[in-house]
């Protein structure tokens, strides 16, 4: 009897344990109405990595900001990890300035690919940028193709998602449909989402990011997480021309935006006090900036020595990140 | 404290809802079955009730001296019950009384719809796919069956199941796919594509006599909306038409329709045969110039010995007077009229909310459009007739604007629409719930000869048959 009842005890024990340990798994499982098992067998067995990964998606979507950068900032490279980090700082206004603190795999980051070799739960993550910069067609697009290759192509953070998405751009018919679909009521932070939305309409393809972004800044000057984004974009992808063209000198005080801006004076010979100040370097950014270029010269390109100081400036990743097209897809 | 505060809100919250009164919302029904004409071999319309009373509700079928009575919020009319009450109002009407709805009528059509119904389903997207199946309903009952399933053709996509009398076409992608002919009972998995072609066959209809097949080649491009709610738009950059002769597996081609600067596409056969209607516009910038993109219809005459089209076409609706945009043109097999649907500008309007149907007199060639059975906000699109040419199905979105749903009307002999109705379902709660689209509805007189695991078997199978 005794035997019977310890051996029951330890297999709900068995049992319960993963839930007990990991209660991001429970709750992510309930939202793409899965049974743990289920989720286990798409996503994985139980573990802290996933945990984590579950506790970001889950975070964001209620805008928990700090909460998300504090899961994010104990992630290992992993697109996932820097794509939450980045909009977890973005939504704060602190994007430019944590932008090299963490793991940047280009502008994939910023924006998760979603293609033939995305993972499941990166598609099912991928709409969350676009919500929160206001991008409605983007953001139901993705929220469609993560509840398509979600495990039971349903779910309430489909629904809650693109009954937002339908609140906010009016539709209030479809907005209805995915509303019966749910047992709770979505809150009201949507209608803050209204006023970012795109007034002008043009069409463009699902790879053209820069033109979606300056639509959104177009429509709402006033849209700083659009702005950042659109800045680090620019610069994680290494188009220094285009930050050039969306920079704003004054608009939003960073170091990493004047560390590119003095690239830019460099690549043009424009280097003077007047461009100086127009971009808005500070006397220590250019100090540092005369340090990083001495080394990197007596050095003749190696990283190694500047990796100690620099590691963190938007001069070393310009020089030494380099495309690792099958590590970060992975 | 806290919680009273609460549970007050949400007390005075509700009371403004539902009225100070404490009412619920009125009571409506749905799918909205009231005034319709309906086939007499359709299944039993049911529907639910929703707000005030709706659980006490009673409905009451009467025709001549049968009735039927159904109590509660959900209308589930036995099918033997249905049946006896359809034979019996034939050119007549059923008399529905509601005890919280009043009283409407079913008017039953002698003209009797074709049985099978093919649709695919899948999510409103179109762009990217997973679990994608063409099934077949007979539209007498609920009984539904697959035609070509996800599970046995490696998740490939599969699409535009078309109808020609006792043959048919669809098209299987992926490695092993092709097109999918049946006609007249043999299955054959077809490579409709041969050099100096832009691409693979893509949108089609089938010759009357089934030797012949007309498409389009498409260089086809998905683009994204910012405006609000616009949502997708799917262009050309490339378009030609062509002739398939299945009896000899070749592919015909005409420079007049393979032109660079003008976009041929959407061809369909007339009822008898012997010409093409087609759309065409002359081609712009795009994605910058979607608006000015506007497609015109023609008709070019075929030689139904030859297979050749031309060489004269003749414009039948010229976009630039009605400043919109056509595609789609299907012809009903009586030959007297051609559906089509309009849009503002563009070639795939199933996002274009102001895209309607419009129906052309062949005899006069006056055209307008189908006030009568179109939404003023949503959608309609995908029509196919019943081979009587009185029964008109089409996929709509005027319930969600989401999901595309099959409407069916009946079409009289002035080419006047009846009141859509939506198939219905055993669960009439089924269109609320599901979160596919029935995706390019297309009416057949006979099932077709195949499925899913013929069609598995035929996607696993040899390579397609080659086309010179």
């Amino acid at each position: 009897m005794a035997f019977t009842a310890a051996v029951l005890l330890g297999i709900a024990g068995w049992r319960l344990y993963p839930v007990l340990r990991y209660p991001y798994h429970v709750k992510f499982a309930k939202e793409l109405s899965l049974t743990l098992p289920r989720l286990y067998e798409t996503f994985g067995e139980p573990d802290p990595v996933r945990e984590r990964f579950y506790g970001m998606a889950l975070e964001a979507s209620r805008q928990n900001w700090d909460k998300v950068g504090e899961l994010a900032a104990e992630d290992t490279k992993t697109i996932l990890g820097s794509y939450f980090f980045n909009l977890a700082n973005a939504m704060r206004g602190e994007l430019g300035e944590h932008l090299m603190e963490h793991y940047q795999p280009f502008g994939y980051g910023l924006f998760i690919p979603v293609d033939e070799q995305s993972s499941v739960l990166s598609i099912i993550c991928s709409d969350e940028v676009w919500y929160q910069l206001g991008e409605m067609t983007m953001a139901e697009h993705n929220t469609m193709l993560g509840m398509i290759f979600s495990p039971a192509q349903s779910g309430p953070r489909f629904y809650r998602r693109l009954a937002e998405i339908n609140l906010i751009n009016g539709d209030t018919a479809a907005a209805d449909k995915y509303l019966a679909l749910l047992d709770d009521t979505p809150d009201d932070s949507w209608k803050e989402k209204r006023k970012l939305v795109q007034k002008s309409d043009f069409v463009h393809g699902a790879a053209q990011i820069r033109p979606v972004l300056k639509g959104l800044l177009e429509s709402n000057p006033e849209n700083l997480p659009a702005y950042e984004y659109l800045l680090c974009h620019d610069l994680l992808t290494k188009d220094i021309s285009a930050f050039i063209q969306d920079y704003v000198p004054g608009r939003r005080e960073c170091r990493l935006y004047q560390e590119a801006a003095l690239i830019y004076m460099a690549s043009e010979n424009i280097m003077n006090p007047e461009n100086m100040s127009r971009f808005g370097v500070t006397e220590d950014v250019w100090r540092d900036f005369c340090r990083y270029s001495d080394i990197y010269t007596e050095d003749h390109g190696s990283g190694k020595r500047l990796s100690d100081n620099f590691r963190r400036t938007y001069w070393y990743y310009f020089h030494f990140a380099k495309v690792n097209e099958k590590a970060q897809r992975h | 404290m806290k919680k009273l505060r609460d549970i007050s809100l949400t007390v005075i919250t509700a009371l403004l809802l539902y009225g100070c009164s404490g009412e619920s919302p009125r009571p409506s029904l749905y799918p909205d079955y009231r005034e319709v004409t309906v086939p007499k071999n359709i299944a039993p319309l049911n529907f639910h009730y929703s707000g005030k009373g709706s659980g006490r509700a009673v409905t009451t079928f009467v025709s001549r001296d049968i009735t039927v009575r159904i109590s509660g919020k959900k209308v589930c009319i036995p099918p033997a019950e249905w049946r006896r009450l359809v034979l019996s109002a034939e050119d007549d009407t059923i008399h529905v009384h509601s005890s919280i709805m009043g009283d409407w009528d079913i008017m039953v059509s002698r003209d009797t719809m074709d049985r099978y119904l093919t649709y695919r389903l899948i999510e409103p997207g179109y762009e990217v796919w997973n679990r994608v199946e063409i099934k077949e309903r007979d539209v007498a009952s609920f009984e539904e069956r697959t035609l070509s399933s996800w599970e046995n053709t490696s998740n490939a996509c599969m699409n535009c199941h078309i109808h020609k009398g006792e043959n048919s076409m669809f098209y299987l992608r992926g490695s092993r796919g092709g097109a999918i002919l049946s006609r007249r009972g043999e299955l054959r998995k077809l490579n409709l594509r041969r050099d100096g072609m832009i691409s693979g066959t893509v949108y089609g209809d089938l010759h009357p006599d089934g030797r012949w097949g007309v498409f389009s080649t498409n260089i086809i491009i998905p683009g994204f909306h910012t405006g609000p709610g616009k949502r997708l738009e799917v262009f050309d950059t490339a378009s030609d038409l062509c002739i398939a002769d299945f009896d000899k597996n070749t592919i015909l081609t005409e420079p007049s329709f393979c032109r660079k600067d003008f976009l041929e596409t959407f061809p369909c056969f007339s009822a008898d045969g012997t010409a093409v209607f087609w759309c065409g516009a002359d081609t712009v910038s795009i994605p910058v110039e979607i608006d000015k993109l506007k497609y015109s219809l023609y008709k070019t005459p075929f030689d139904t010995l030859t297979g050749r089209l031309g060489p004269e076409s003749e414009l039948i609706w010229d976009a630039s007077a009605h400043d919109a945009s056509v595609c789609h043109p299907k012809a009903s097999p009586d030959g007297k009229w051609l559906v089509f649907t309009v849009a503002d500008y563009g070639t795939f309007p199933i996002w274009h909310r102001e895209c309607d149907l419009w129906i052309m007199n062949l005899a006069t060639g006056s055209s307008r459009r189908m006030t009568e059975i179109c939404s003023p906000d949503f959608q309609e699109t995908y029509h196919s007739w019943s081979s009587d040419s009185r029964w008109l199905v089409f996929a709509s979105k005027r319930d969600d604007g989401q999901y595309g749903k099959p409407f069916i009307c009946h079409v009289d002999n002035t080419g006047t629409g009846g009141k859509p109705f939506l198939l219905p379902q055993e669960d009439p709660y089924l269109y609320e719930r599901t979160l596919k689209s029935f995706n390019i509805p297309d009416l057949g007189s006979a099932p077709a000869a195949f499925d899913s695991s013929r069609t598995g078997l035929l996607y696993r199978g040899p390579d397609a048959e080659i086309f010179d």
